[in-house]
């Protein structure tokens, strides 16, 4: 039987246009890293077709539980400012719990 | 008037919007359009520096001059158009205002197609224009809607708590502006096209040539595959008309009739160019940003509804210019010049 440890997935899906200013937020806030992904779909603000000027970003971070309300306030700060972003927090099990502790990039 | 889009061009985007109507599965490889608008920018840049190494400088300035009094002043006449009709808010008419004010490189490259197709000559400046024009409107939208954000928040009232919170908020506003100037000006269709000026400026004309079959002889077909997948967005956008409304698919034709009529009476009296030169310039006063101007918008004026500037841009002024709008430019270019 293999130990899992608790952690926090954050999900994010915004323009691409915003990709810069949320590297930077986790960057700050001292998470382990992020994974992007183009992204394609429909809401709010009608269908996103993907092309370059209309291009959506599915972005997932993964932190311990005491570090998601510091990016969380960041996030909402964004969304009071008029951007549109989707956010969600789900709970996550991983195997490797020190590979969530170490801020990125130096 | 039926021969005006008998160009392989013109006829590849009616193409892109029959398969978007009928359903085709059709769909092109991602990022295509970026890779063809790279290559087109960079063509078109190579082969205008070849030319402008033989340009005088007084008529260079001139026109450069002419590029930035029409990229500052057509976004705050399309702003105020906007305001007047009270059907959008002020942070919408911004954002719409800064794309009317920018200009669409894929129109320029099929007034392009249409002088071509037709033997007609056309001088080099307006190319630098191109590169020139793409930039100011993004700063004036960004001020007008500033300015359009500190009424909303005057508005709202200032009692002291306010008043602090904005002082802050006046800070993260510069910090903001500073950014975005930045983007702006360094801005990846600006970098391309006047880079791609300067090499082929300076550029050995014996090395030059060996450029040629990349820079003359593939360039109508790229530019073809380029329209054929922009004539898909447009259509893509069609059913959108019902959600801007008739008022504003009105201000998305009346636009570029207005900036085209600018366009033709600064080519030609101004400017002193012939048909050609001064059916360009009426394209480029005409012609809406599509590709740099948007995400610049979403970063900066994030209360703007971003469906309502793309369908204005690409699903109405884009295709109008490109069916209806090159051919008129260049029959009031040639009335001017006739006469």
């Amino acid at each position: 039987m293999v130990d899992l440890y608790p952690e926090k997935l954050i999900t994010i899906i915004t323009t691409s246009a915003l990709e810069d200013r949320l590297v930077r937020i986790f960057r700050e806030r001292g998470t382990s890293g992020y994974t992007l992904v183009p992204a394609r779909g429909a809401g709010s603000r009608g269908e996103q077709s993907g092309l370059e000027f209309d291009a959506n970003i599915l972005v997932k971070v993964v932190l311990p539980g005491d570090r998601v309300d510091t990016v969380l306030d960041d996030l909402k700060r964004m969304i009071g400012k008029g951007y549109h972003l989707t956010v969600y927090v789900s709970d996550v099990s991983v195997i490797t719990p020190e590979k969530f502790t170490k801020p990125f990039g130096g | 008037m039926l021969s005006n889009l008998m160009i392989p061009a013109v006829l590849f985007f009616g193409l892109g919007v029959l398969a978007r109507l009928i359903k085709s599965d059709l769909k092109f490889p991602p990022d295509l359009a970026k890779a063809l608008s790279i290559y087109l920018l960079m063509a078109i840049g190579l082969h205008g520096g070849v030319e402008l190494a033989k340009v005088e400088l007084a008529a260079a300035v001139n026109a450069i001059a002419w590029a930035l009094i029409l990229g500052f002043s057509m976004p705050i006449l399309g702003y105020w158009l906007l305001v007047v009709t009270r059907r959008v808010s002020p942070m919408d008419a911004a954002a719409i205002a800064a794309h009317y004010g920018s200009v669409s490189a894929g129109t320029f490259l099929t007034a392009i197609a249409f002088l071509d197709a037709k033997g007609i000559d056309y001088e080099t400046y307006p190319l630098i224009m191109l590169a020139v024009m793409e930039s100011p409107a993004i700063i004036v939208g960004l001020l007008l809607a500033a300015q359009a954000r500190q009424k909303v928040k005057l508005g709202a009232g200032g009692d002291g708590a306010s008043m602090v919170a904005n002082g802050n908020e006046n800070g993260d506003e510069r910090a903001r502006l500073g950014t975005l100037l930045h983007e702006a000006l360094t801005n990846s269709s600006v970098v391309i096209l006047v880079g791609s000026m300067v090499i082929g400026a300076i550029s050995l004309p014996g090395a030059m040539d060996t450029l040629k079959p990349f820079i003359d002889e593939i360039f109508m077909g790229a530019l073809c595959l380029f329209l054929f997948e922009m004539g898909m967005e447009a259509a893509r956008r069609l059913k959108d008309f019902k959600q801007v409304g008739a008022l504003l698919v009105g201000y998305g034709i009346l636009m570029p009739l207005i900036g085209g009529t600018v366009g033709v009476a600064i080519g030609h009296y101004a400017l002193g160019f012939g048909v050609g030169g001064t059916t360009l310039v009426a394209v480029l006063a005409a012609s809406a940003s599509y590709i740099a101007v948007p995400p610049a918008m979403r970063l900066a004026v994030p209360e703007a509804n971003p469906s309502l500037y793309l369908t204005l841009s690409l699903g109405i002024t884009f295709p109008f210019n490109v069916v209806l709008g090159i051919p008129l430019y260049h029959g009031m270019a040639s009335m001017l010049a006739g006469s």
